[in-house]
Parts: structure tokens; C-alpha cells; sequence
């Protein structure tokens, strides 16, 4: 007496050896391919499919805080502009350095014209000297 | 090395990662009650290697799709039904199967899956089992081979709960019947 499961197996068990066959052929495939999966593909496969949500959670939250971060960038870009203490400091470093580069024109337009240097051979120099 | 230590710890978590050795493990446990549920809906031997090769490979290539390790069995099944659908497609498959919502529903009592045939009646059974309608036939072997759940077999076929019932009723009726006859 076999139960039908029983039954059923047994007569499809001769094909045991085809399908061990069979087997081996789909395994060596695998691992071919395996093999041949280009880098991207394998960490797609590894890192992001199994955890895909958490990813595409971490995705959403990047691009709430993008959007937040262009739209708060919209609204206060000129008034960083004008207003606050870095503003008023660089305006002050800006005036001094004007202030600054006009004192040494200035004292360049005062300062007399340097005397051309006396250029004569050391033997004519030599020369009047006796003279005298 | 992958270890099993019984048939409900497959190492279906390894199997995930890409471990050869686990698939090895998972192909061989189902590879043979895969065929026979292959060959009983398409009746062709070579017909059924090719169709347990490619469950095997689109079961290693869209193991991502798989929500739960407990439903492995199940799924595996499913991918090999919806091919052997795809090759039945030409013969009408679904249009041969004989819809009789109204059956009552199984009387688990006299679950089939806990018949025990003799041997004189063992081709009358086989027999039997080859008369009923693919879908039918269908039912009923995912029932005797892997013993699935009704919600199981619903699940695999793409069937409404009540039509499985219904067809199991009706193929358990209907090999009841001629087995008594012969």
C-alpha cells in the first residue's frame, strides 16, 4: 500500500539521474555567471536589493531635506546679502583696503624722482679726477 | 557547506546571498516533486526538464522577489506553474477545467492525501489521475506531492480560494469514484 505522494514520486523516480544532471548544469551556471556580474550589478544585488526599502527611505529623506534646503535658500539669499555681521565686516575690510591703497599713491606722487645713476667707464672717471 | 538539518530549515537565507552550495541543497530537495507536478499537468518528458530547468534558473535569478523563507516551497511551485500555463496556453488550459463552484466544500475527514492505495489499484489510479481536467489535476497534485494548504494551492495557481475547494471536492469525488470501479 502507498499513499498517492508516494506513488506519484515513484514513478517519476528513473529520472533522478536526469535532473541530478540537470542540476548541476543550472548550478555551473550560476556560478558562471557569478563570475562574469560586472561590479555594479553585484552590489546592486547585495547591497541595495535586500534592504531596498530602507534605501528608498533614505532617498525620500535626502530629497525632503534638499527641497526644504533650495526652498529656505530662495527666501533668505538677499537678505544675507545686506544684513548681518559678516556683511558689515567684509564692507569695513573692503573700505580699509581702498583707504589704504589710496594713502600709497599718495605718498608715491610726493616722493621726488630718484637721480639717474652716474654711468662712466672707471677710466674716464679716473681721468677727470686728475684733472681737477 | 550548507546544513539541513530537517525539511523545514532550508537554507533559503543563504540561498539569497548567492550561496551555489545552498542552492544546491534547496534544487535537490525540490527537483524531483517539481517534475512530477510538471509532468502531471503536461504529460512530456523532455517537455518537464525544460520546464524544471527554467523554474530553477528564474527561481535563482528573482530569489528578491520571495517576501517570506517559509514559502519557498510554494513559490517554486508557482514560477513552474505559471510556465507550464505559458505552454499550456495554446491548448486552452484554463477554458478545459470544469468550474462547479456549488460543491461542497472538502470534508477533510476523508482528505485524499491520507488515502492508501494497493498495488492492483495503482494504475487505475494513475489512470484516474490522468482523466481529470488539467486544472483539476493540477489541484489535486499539489495537494497529494507537497501536501500545500488550500490557501497554498490558491496562492500558486492564482485561483480563488473557493475554486480550489471546489476542485479538490470534484477530483477526490471523482477518483473515489473509479477507484471503487476498479
Amino acid at each position: 500500500m502507498k499513499t498517492p505522494r508516494e506513488l506519484l514520486l515513484g514513478r517519476h523516480e528513473a529520472q533522478t539521474a536526469k535532473l541530478d544532471e540537470l542540476r548541476r548544469e543550472v548550478l555551473a551556471g550560476m556560478r558562471g555567471e557569478a563570475e562574469r556580474r560586472p561590479l555594479l550589478d553585484a552590489l546592486w544585488q547585495e547591497l541595495i536589493l535586500p534592504v531596498r526599502q530602507a534605501w528608498v527611505g533614505l532617498g525620500v529623506a535626502w530629497a525632503v531635506i534638499l527641497i526644504m534646503n533650495v526652498a529656505a535658500g530662495d527666501d533668505g539669499a538677499g537678505a544675507r546679502l545686506t544684513t548681518g555681521p559678516a556683511a558689515a565686516d567684509s564692507v569695513m575690510a573692503l573700505r580699509r583696503t581702498d583707504w589704504l591703497q589710496a594713502q600709497a599713491e599718495k605718498a608715491e606722487s610726493h616722493a621726488s624722482p630718484a637721480q639717474p645713476a652716474d654711468r662712466r667707464p672707471r677710466s674716464e672717471m679716473a681721468v677727470k679726477e686728475r684733472m681737477v | 557547506m550548507v546544513v539541513v538539518s530537517g525539511d523545514e530549515q532550508l537554507p533559503v537565507g543563504q540561498a539569497r546571498r548567492g550561496d551555489a552550495d545552498a542552492w544546491d541543497v534547496l534544487f535537490k530537495r525540490y527537483q524531483l516533486p517539481l517534475y512530477t507536478y510538471v509532468f502531471e499537468l503536461l504529460r512530456d518528458e523532455q517537455l518537464s526538464l525544460d520546464v524544471a530547468q527554467e523554474t530553477f534558473v528564474s527561481a535563482a535569478r528573482h530569489i528578491g522577489g520571495l517576501r517570506a523563507d517559509g514559502k519557498f516551497g510554494s513559490w517554486l511551485f508557482g514560477i513552474a506553474h505559471q510556465k507550464c500555463l505559458q505552454r499550456w496556453r495554446k491548448k486552452r488550459f484554463e477554458e478545459v477545467a470544469i468550474e462547479d463552484a456549488d460543491w461542497d466544500l472538502v470534508d477533510s475527514a476523508d482528505d485524499p492525501s491520507e488515502w492508501l492505495i494497493q498495488r492492483e489499484k495503482e494504475d487505475a489510479f494513475m489512470k484516474a489521475l490522468e482523466q481529470l481536467a488539467p486544472a483539476h489535476r493540477s489541484t489535486v497534485a499539489l495537494h497529494f506531492i507537497e501536501e500545500f494548504s488550500l490557501e497554498e494551492i490558491a496562492a500558486i495557481t492564482e485561483t480563488p480560494l473557493g475554486t480550489v475547494k471546489s476542485r479538490l471536492h470534484y477530483a477526490r469525488k471523482m477518483l473515489k469514484r473509479i477507484l471503487e470501479d476498479a
